[in-house]
């Protein structure tokens, strides 16, 4: 009996036992889906926390919910330079195989009597075959192919959008890094692609995308004669235009677009057949510094100011009650004076005419 | 008492007419001779006329002349002086005047800055 | 030839007595006063042009109704008489009245870009300048209206007179617009008679 209850104790045991390694071996659900656990309202921390644990345990009801964006967030998203180019190729190629392969075989059949007594008039010389095979395979081919193929190449430009994030953090909003873009192939989603980019989640459920086309990157570099001089002016210019466009990333409506400049300049004088090395620093700085002017100036015009306390705009000037003056010493003196003077000076300016 | 009331009234009235005469006194215009500032013989010119206007806060002056005779080669030119009486812009050039004789003949002339308050018409001979 | 000694002797005394005479004899004189030595272009000429196109160029309406001093650049006056005269001089005169006036403001014409250019390559490029206190390229005033004229004279001239017309023209021009915003003319008559 005691032995029964003893196989049916350890046999139990083994249940429990791979009952629960069963349990944490199973995989865990995946973190990119939002996960929600429900828990059980009580009253009471304590009941909460007793509560929860026992609804851990029993395998929680997961339910799936739709990507929550986050509000007032925008992505600023690198400016890429698609260039795309045709370029004409020819290929003529001359193949040619040749194989040779060669079997020679020789089997000797040794029938040998092995003669014990020894007469050489028994002993017959061994019976050989021998085969030769050669297989010979040649083959030549040439191909001529052309045509013309596109070359779609991606540059980005990195750099400009420092003051543009900067002034958004200023305003109020949540400015989110999209996840960096490598194109992989034409079947790829193309960097203007921002529904497939938004789905595959580079913007990182951002409430709004603003993106950066170049419309034109400009590098041209001129030699000028100065009049009345002797000299010539070299210089060196880049200038890029960008178009900004703020898309709602539910949606897709583009919520605010403008167009930000910027320039930038080095200039050397020298004669005719001097050497000018530019200097690329000078130059990117300067053209960064016009192109956060223009843009600071495009932003406040069309993408409003989150904080409460922001600045004064422009126009309305604030007057201290200091400011307005003493009124008891104000004084009015005549009309103020026209521009053109001379026909209504007789009238409102005084005229002096001298006796004699 | 009545007198004492009359006194009282002129003591109080008498000071404000004085010193209104008085400015009225000190706001009329010089004299043309106080604007013409004669050197050596130019008896043959006469100025007719002499006034001047405040155009967009700079000076311009109109002189009338009449020549009786051209014996002497009179030249003139205008002196241009600060609200407290310094000259200012320097010396003008001599001009030669070409009205003929027996003839008469403006002469307009516009203040080389606005710093010029006030003026003097000179005239020479040779 | 005692006599023929005497006369050298005389002779030679007088010259030197002429010589000894006729030394210059140096004066100053009124630099504005009227000069009448001939019948050429002269100083009591060039000092009334320049009086009279200054003034009349600040009683238009552009410069007197003008809010800011306006940038203006000299351009040639080119001389059309037969007599040489430096125009450069007289547009000097005007530029500097006008200048004084505080109405106008002149930037640097074509002649004395030179100058200009060599200053600032001097300032920028020599790498001796620190970059605080040195002058920039690249950031001149552009004037916004020139100045230019021209003089020419018609001369006729008889047995008993010879008699000589100057005329003086000077005009601003917009140099966006190449609008002509204001225009004078300074007639000059010298006669000369036996």
């Amino acid at each position: 009996m005691i032995k029964i209850l003893k196989i049916f104790f350890v046999f139990f045991g083994a249940l429990i036992c791979l009952s629960v390694m069963g349990q944490i071996g199973t995989p865990l659900p995946p973190l990119s889906d939002i996960v929600e656990v429900k828990p059980n309202e009580s009253k009471s921390d304590e009941n909460k926390t007793l509560k929860e644990e026992k609804v851990v345990d029993a395998a929680p009801q997961v339910t799936l919910k739709k990507n929550v964006k986050i509000p007032n967030s925008i992505a600023v998203a690198e400016f890429y330079i698609r260039n795309d180019y045709k370029d004409f190729f020819y290929d003529e190629k001359l193949n040619s195989n040749f194989k040779l392969d060669g079997n020679a075989n020789t089997n000797p059949n040794v029938n040998s009597v092995a003669v014990l007594n020894g007469t050489e008039a028994d002993q017959k010389p061994p019976a050989q075959s021998s085969t030769a095979t050669v297989n010979i395979q040649s083959d030549v081919s040439y191909s001529k192919n052309y045509g013309t193929r596109t070359i779609i190449s991606y540059k980005e430009i990195r750099g400009l959008t420092a003051q543009i994030k900067s002034m958004l953090i200023k305003a109020g909003y949540q400015v989110i890094q999209p996840a960096p873009y490598v194109h992989n192939g034409a079947q790829d989603i193309d960097v203007n692609n921002l529904k497939g980019r938004s789905d595959r989640g580079d913007f990182y459920d951002a409430a709004f995308v603003l993106q950066g086309t170049v419309i034109n990157a400009d590098s041209r570099r001129t030699r000028e004669f100065i009049q009345g001089t002797t000299d010539y002016s070299y210089k060196q210019e880049n200038s890029i235009i960008v178009e900004f466009n703020l898309i709602d990333t539910e949606t897709f409506q583009v919520a605010s677009s403008f167009t930000v400049s910027g320039f930038g300049r080095d200039m050397y004088l020298g004669k005719v057949n001097s050497t000018f090395t530019p200097r690329t620093d000078k130059i990117a700085r300067e053209l960064l510094s016009s192109f956060n002017q223009d843009a600071l100036k495009k932003i406040q015009e069309e993408i409003p100011n989150l904080n409460k306390d922001a600045g004064v705009s422009k126009n309305t000037i604030e007057k201290d009650a200091t400011s307005i003056g003493d009124v008891s010493t104000l004084k009015v003196y005549g009309k103020p004076k026209q521009v053109d003077g001379q026909e209504n000076d007789d009238k409102k300016n005084p005229m002096t005419v001298y006796k004699k | 008492m009545i007198f004492k009331r009359i006194n009282m009234k002129l003591c109080k009235i008498f000071p404000i007419v004085i010193s209104a005469l008085l400015i009225s006194a000190c706001t009329s215009n010089p004299s043309i001779d106080d604007m013409t500032s004669r050197m050596r013989e130019t008896d043959e010119v006469k100025v007719l006329d002499m006034r001047s206007i405040l155009v967009n806060n700079q000076l311009k002056v109109d002189v009338s002349l009449q020549v009786k005779s051209t014996n002497k080669n009179i030249s003139y030119r205008f002196a241009w002086y600060d609200k407290n009486k310094f000259q200012v812009y320097g010396a003008e050039a001599w001009k030669p005047l070409t009205i003929g004789s027996g003839q008469s003949g403006n002469i307009q002339a516009f203040a080389p800055g606005p710093a010029a308050a006030s003026f003097k018409f000179e005239l020479t001979s040779d | 030839m005692s006599n023929k000694h005497f006369y050298l002797i005389s002779l030679v005394l007088f010259l030197g007595g002429c010589v000894a005479t006729t030394a210059p004899v140096v004066k100053y004189g009124d630099s504005k006063a009227v000069e009448t030595v001939n019948t050429d272009f002269g100083s009591t000429d060039m000092q009334q042009i320049a009086e009279t196109m200054s003034r009349s160029m600040l009683e238009s309406p552009l410069v007197l109704g003008a809010r800011q001093a306006p940038f203006v650049t000299v351009a040639d006056i080119k001389n059309k008489t037969s007599d040489y005269i430096d125009t450069r001089a007289i547009s000097n005169k005007i530029r500097s009245q006008l200048t004084r006036s505080g109405r106008v403001k002149f930037v640097v014409s074509i002649s004395e870009m030179q100058n200009q250019v060599d200053e600032l390559k001097r300032q920028n490029q020599s790498g001796l300048y620190s970059n605080q206190t040195a002058s920039n390229m690249g950031n001149m005033t552009g004037s916004k209206y020139r100045v230019e004229g021209s003089i020419s004279s018609i001369v006729k001239q008889n047995k008993n007179i010879k008699d000589v017309f100057y005329i003086f023209q000077l005009s601003l021009i917009n140099n966006e617009t190449g609008v002509l915003e204001w225009e004078d003319e300074k007639e000059i008559r010298k006669t000369a008679s036996r």
